[in-house]
């Protein structure tokens, strides 16, 4: 579904990552690990197409199409989704008529015709639900005036309603409570399917508890130094990152 | 010929027994137009339009097709093609003993007394030139007259067409509304033009509202390319009267607002908001100006803009707190969105104030649309242009919001989707 190869990105002339190569096929969700600095949200950057990145060398491929070239609203159009770190505040904005609009447009682009007003407002409902979400937060403005875990909770909500092929949750779990972390993992898992995929990037362990991961991979310096199973996870938790560093040291050397 | 020596001849043909008009005309001969060199009108003047040959008209002399789009909202309608009232367009729905809304030409005919009571009284001539120019000839345009205690149900909707079609047009309008005490209305003013040859409209209202009055009134400006706009505003609030006047300049080669209040008895509220937008090589210029002479009034302004391409636009916000205004509150912001690097704003907030008890704050910025939350709709699969209309409509939607009338604020986002 998603095929990263040698991917060297930066900003402002800086190389952040250094060959990046993953492949991710439908049905699977990646940890991605990794101490501060290494190169996780410039990753997910990249991915969803931020444009003060510039990708120097390498290519990543989505449904054997080239997702570099694609605009950041085509990339969401093809079934690419990231749940931000800092979800932005919007005054002006409600909810719901954005996701309103962000849903319709998606439906435009697969020639589908636009959700009548009835069916779209069951559809959020069930939805909300499905987060447990406050449905007094949908007629807010976006984000406005959000706790930091209603902010991830209405990303989740927003994966809820777009249904995306690939979910890339960017810290979702940092600076959350355990019960927002659990409504937070519970929204995801009930959206696993054989269909979609999730590249769940995290600082902590503690998520991998709620979200098992098929795949854990630990980013160090833009790279992917080493790859394994939800195991490698708890062994991260354990020893810290010292010893993979080390490890690597030693092999250099 | 050029459109001032056409002005002085008109003077020296039409000669007038009315005071008021040769005084105007002294004024307005010995002044002349301003120029760049008045600090009020730093950024341009009307001067090179006066000097180009426009013909003055006054009235129409075709039935020409009015754009309708705003008719339906009910309302107590005038229009007025080149100052002279359009009766097959225009109605009055309220029934309210008193009340009087008609042409400036019936007004001094036949309710001369009211009429010479408030005519002139309120616009200042003196430093200002193009209100003299307005005052030297005969007024065209509206007159409405709110008698004590009468709450209007409908809003009164006053349309201001100009046409320049055949060839390059000056024409000169005027409002007068007089709000008795305790009364209460609504005001809708859409200045529009028609035709593709350059046109100059000099437009100067006064508006007089007695205590306890309360008033809401919105101007839109959605003239022409070609058009230019020169529109003074006086307003004079006494006790406790509340007013709302949201301006919104849509279009135009030239706009310029003069918009001034005076809050003449204690605890007048006034709030001035504004919206701009400005393409090509076009100019805004909001000139405003409140004067705090009594204790106990507010005065809450808020403008923001939009500028495109190589516009400009200009704030000049003064705030005046007299010496008895002790007890003021004015609030004064003025917000600009730059999208082209070559657009320009020019912005300065004025505050006089002589009073020592007061609360006075303004503030002016300047940015650009924000990238991180255009990025952020982008991610949800929102085309750039729709993630930009929606982001620049939440923007004004502060100002939008506070016009009380669902369909002119529908009709202004709208304008948005469709021009920027």
């Amino acid at each position: 579904m998603l095929s990263i190869e040698n991917l060297h990105a930066g900003i402002e002339g800086k190389n952040i990552l250094n060959g990046i190569n993953l492949n991710i096929r439908p049905g699977e969700v990646h940890a991605i690990m990794g101490p501060n600095g290494a190169g996780k949200s410039t990753l997910s950057s990249v991915l969803a197409g931020k444009n003060e990145y510039t990708v120097s060398q390498g290519s990543v491929y989505f449904d054997g199409k080239d997702l570099l070239e694609m605009s950041p609203e085509d990339r969401a159009r093809e079934g690419l989704f990231l749940a931000f770190q800092y979800p932005v505040e919007i005054p002006g904005v409600s909810n719901t008529n954005f996701l309103k609009t962000a849903v319709n447009e998606q439906r435009k682009y697969r020639g589908l015709p636009p959700m009548e007003a009835t069916d779209f407002l069951k559809f959020m409902r069930e939805k909300m639900d499905f987060v447990e979400m406050d449905k007094s937060l949908t007629s807010r403005s976006l984000n406005e005036g959000f706790s930091g875990g209603e902010k991830k909770r209405n990303e989740i909500f927003q994966m809820a309603m777009l249904a995306p092929k690939l979910a890339i949750l960017d810290e979702t779990d940092s600076g959350l409570d355990i019960d927002a972390l659990r409504l937070v993992s519970n929204g995801v898992n009930k959206l696993r399917s054989k269909e979609n995929a999730f590249v769940v990037i995290t600082h902590y362990q503690r998520l991998l508890d709620y979200i098992v991961p098929d795949f854990v991979h630990v980013l160090y310096k833009g790279r992917i130094v080493k790859s394994g199973t939800a195991e490698l996870a708890k062994e991260l938790e354990q020893k810290g990152y010292d010893w993979i560093k080390a490890e690597l040291e030693t092999q250099n050397a | 010929m050029s459109l001032l020596h056409q002005i002085k001849e008109k003077a020296a043909g039409q000669a007038t027994s009315n005071e008021l008009q040769q005084h105007a005309r002294a004024v307005f001969l010995s002044n002349g137009i301003p120029t760049r060199k008045n600090e009020e009108w730093k950024y341009f003047s009307f001067k090179p339009t006066f000097d180009h040959d426009l013909t003055w008209v006054d009235g129409a002399n075709q039935q020409l097709p009015i754009n309708t789009q705003l008719h339906n909202i009910k309302a107590n309608r005038l229009v007025f093609v080149n100052g002279q009232l359009d009766i097959q367009y225009s109605e009055i729905l309220d029934q309210i003993p008193g009340l009087i809304v008609c042409s400036m030409e019936e007004a001094s005919a036949l309710h001369g007394a009211i009429f010479t009571q408030h005519f002139g009284k309120y616009a200042s001539i003196e430093n200002e030139s193009l209100n003299a120019l307005n005052t030297a000839f005969d007024p065209q345009g509206s007159f409405v007259y709110i008698p004590k205690g009468a709450v209007c149900e409908y809003p009164f909707f006053i349309q201001h067409v100009t046409t320049s079609i055949d060839y390059a047009s000056f024409s000169q309008l005027r409002n007068l509304w007089i709000i008795g005490a305790n009364a209460s209305a609504s005001f809708i003013e859409s200045y529009e033009s028609i035709g593709s040859n350059k046109c100059l409209t000099n437009v100067v209202s006064e508006i007089a509202i007695a205590e306890n009055a309360q008033v809401n009134s919105y101007k839109l400006q959605q003239q022409q390319a070609v058009a230019q706009l020169n529109h003074y505003t006086q307003i004079n609030q006494s006790a406790h009267s509340n007013v709302k006047q949201i301006t919104v300049s849509m279009c135009g080669e030239i706009v310029r607002n003069n918009l001034h209040f005076k809050l003449n008895g204690p605890a007048a509220d006034c709030m001035l908001h504004g919206l701009y937008f400005t393409d090509k090589k076009r100019l805004v210029d909001n000139h405003t100006r409140v004067d705090h002479v009594s204790p106990h009034c507010t005065s809450d302004e808020k403008y923001k803009g939009i500028l495109t391409d190589e516009s400009t636009a200009v704030f000049n916000g003064k705030i005046q707190v007299h010496l008895d205004a002790q007890k003021t509150a004015a609030y004064q912001r003025n917000q600009n969105i730059l999208l082209s690097d070559k657009a320009t704003i020019n912005t300065k907030p004025q505050l006089e104030i002589f009073a020592d008890d007061v609360k006075c704050t303004h503030g002016a910025t300047i940015g650009r649309l924000d990238e991180k939350s255009l990025f952020y709709l982008r991610s949800r699969g929102i085309p750039e242009a729709v993630a930009k209309s929606m982001l620049l409509k939440a923007y004004a939607k502060d100002i939008t919001d506070a016009i009380d009338e669902p369909s002119l604020t529908l009709f202004i986002e709208q304008f948005i989707e469709a021009n920027i």
